[in-house]
């Protein structure tokens, strides 16, 4: 009896280990097909969705514009505590990557903030990247934004690499992302 | 997809929500569905909050670890809460450690230990899926079969669902193996490893975004199969040798 109990086991240990390596190689991904076939959502290892806005010093950019280069795209409002903490620390990325390519673009929620504070707060932190003004609330929608601040580490295909969701982060954390997006291509 | 939970000016992240609560739950079954005297659960107890804790501060010291001279600069970010300085690797590895220390003073590092963790364990895998689906994370391929999800621009396989059902299932094997009359020891956590190995592997053959290795080969398929297969050893052997081996 105890022996075709452990002949049963036998049988089906080998049944389950075959069907596994089956599944394995018939479930095997094609990575070209994968990258062919991108379409652009907000999520990690998806086309960042693309977006064209005014910044605070009147210029007019699109993030497809900066397809080559390692993009940081910060949602923020001059009301909200852990964006205004985490800024001082986007600027060191800034200042310190700006060389190897990094662009940041630090998407401000105009639509439910106030613009003069905006201007006394990026005056006020000596911010120098550009301060794309989103008055509409259309990159909100179009990030299907929960909560501020959220941040998106897009590398130079324009693919998400990595969302942080609320704060504040802090320039470690920047760098610990930032570092796999600015090796490659270079 | 609900990747935050807003109570009011408060917003919580939800996956970290999950897995919070899955411990908690997790850690009450395992006192709850233990077949061992009261003295033991006190002791699991302990080692799971142990772990726990040490593994919480292992993570965030193998982070500073990793970048001393900005925590030098500002040595308060060293006890914050900010969860974006933790290091989930190093505290892994930490609470393993500190785990297996725990229980080798204890004396626990037995098969009992293993079966007593394993309601907690259970519980943690179906909150891997529930955090999935949550956060929008672990999605599935691209798919025109009539049970794909619409998500993230696309019809898709709804692998977030695949592994909750995977999870309730280990969650249910562990359940039957702990109530059953005299369980050999060491089997409830043999009979979950096979049956959690088994959803990932099915579930991540269904992903879209994973690591490869050669020819398209997906690196989590792979663990999951050497899990599989140590999990039938391990269960073959416990058989083979019923009793405690304490």
């Amino acid at each position: 009896m105890k022996a075709t109990i452990d002949k049963n086991r036998i049988i089906f240990s080998i049944l389950l280990l075959g069907f596994g390596a089956i599944w394995i190689w018939v479930t095997r991904a094609n990575p070209d097909e994968v990258s062919q076939t991108r379409i652009s959502a907000p999520q990690e290892g998806l086309l960042a969705p693309d977006f064209s806005l005014s910044t605070l010093d009147g210029k007019e950019i699109s993030l497809v514009d900066y397809r080559g280069s390692p993009v940081l795209v910060n949602l923020w409002a001059s009301w909200c505590p852990p964006c205004r903490k985490e800024m001082p620390d986007i600027q060191k990325a800034y200042e310190t990557y700006t060389e190897q390519g990094l662009v940041i673009l630090a998407v401000n929620a105009t639509h439910e903030d106030n613009l003069n504070s905006v201007k006394e707060f990026v005056e006020k932190n000596n911010l120098t990247f550009p301060i794309p003004l989103d008055t509409t609330g259309e990159v909100n929608r179009l990030y299907n934004l929960h909560s501020l601040p959220t941040t998106y580490f897009i590398n130079r295909n324009g693919i998400i690499e990595k969302i942080i969701i609320g704060g504040p982060m802090r320039f470690p954390a920047i760098e610990k992302h930032l570092n796999g997006m600015l090796e490659e291509g270079q | 997809m609900f990747p935050t939970i807003q109570l009011g000016p408060l917003s919580i992240q939800t996956p970290g929500f999950v897995y919070l609560a899955g411990f908690w739950l997790g850690s009450t079954l395992s006192e709850k569905w233990g077949s061992q005297p009261s003295s033991s659960t006190k002791n699991i107890y302990n080692l799971v909050f142990t772990s726990f804790v040490a593994g919480f501060l292992g993570a965030r010291l193998s982070y500073i670890g990793s970048t001393p001279q900005w925590f030098l600069k500002n040595p308060q970010a060293a006890v914050s809460l900010n969860s974006t300085l933790l290091d989930p690797v190093g505290g892994i590895l930490i609470a393993l450690l500190a785990g297996l220390i725990f229980s080798h003073k204890n004396d626990m590092l037995n098969r009992d230990t293993l079966d007593s963790l394993t309601p907690l364990l259970a519980v943690l895998n179906l909150s891997l899926g529930i955090s999935h689906l949550a956060s929008g994370k672990a999605y599935g391929s691209m798919t025109d079969l009539p049970w794909g999800i619409y998500l993230w621009g696309a019809s898709r396989h709804p692998t977030q669902i695949f592994e909750i059902f995977f999870g309730f299932l280990g969650l249910f094997v562990t359940w039957y193996m702990t109530h059953r009359s005299h369980p050999e020891s060491g089997e409830v956590f043999a009979s979950f490893l096979i049956t959690a190995s088994m959803g990932h592997l099915i579930t991540a053959g269904f992903r879209s975004e994973t690591s490869y290795l050669l020819w398209g080969i997906r690196i989590e398929q792979l663990v999951a199969y050497a899990i599989l297969a140590f999990g039938l050893w391990f269960f073959a052997y416990v058989r083979g040798n019923p009793g405690s081996d304490s």
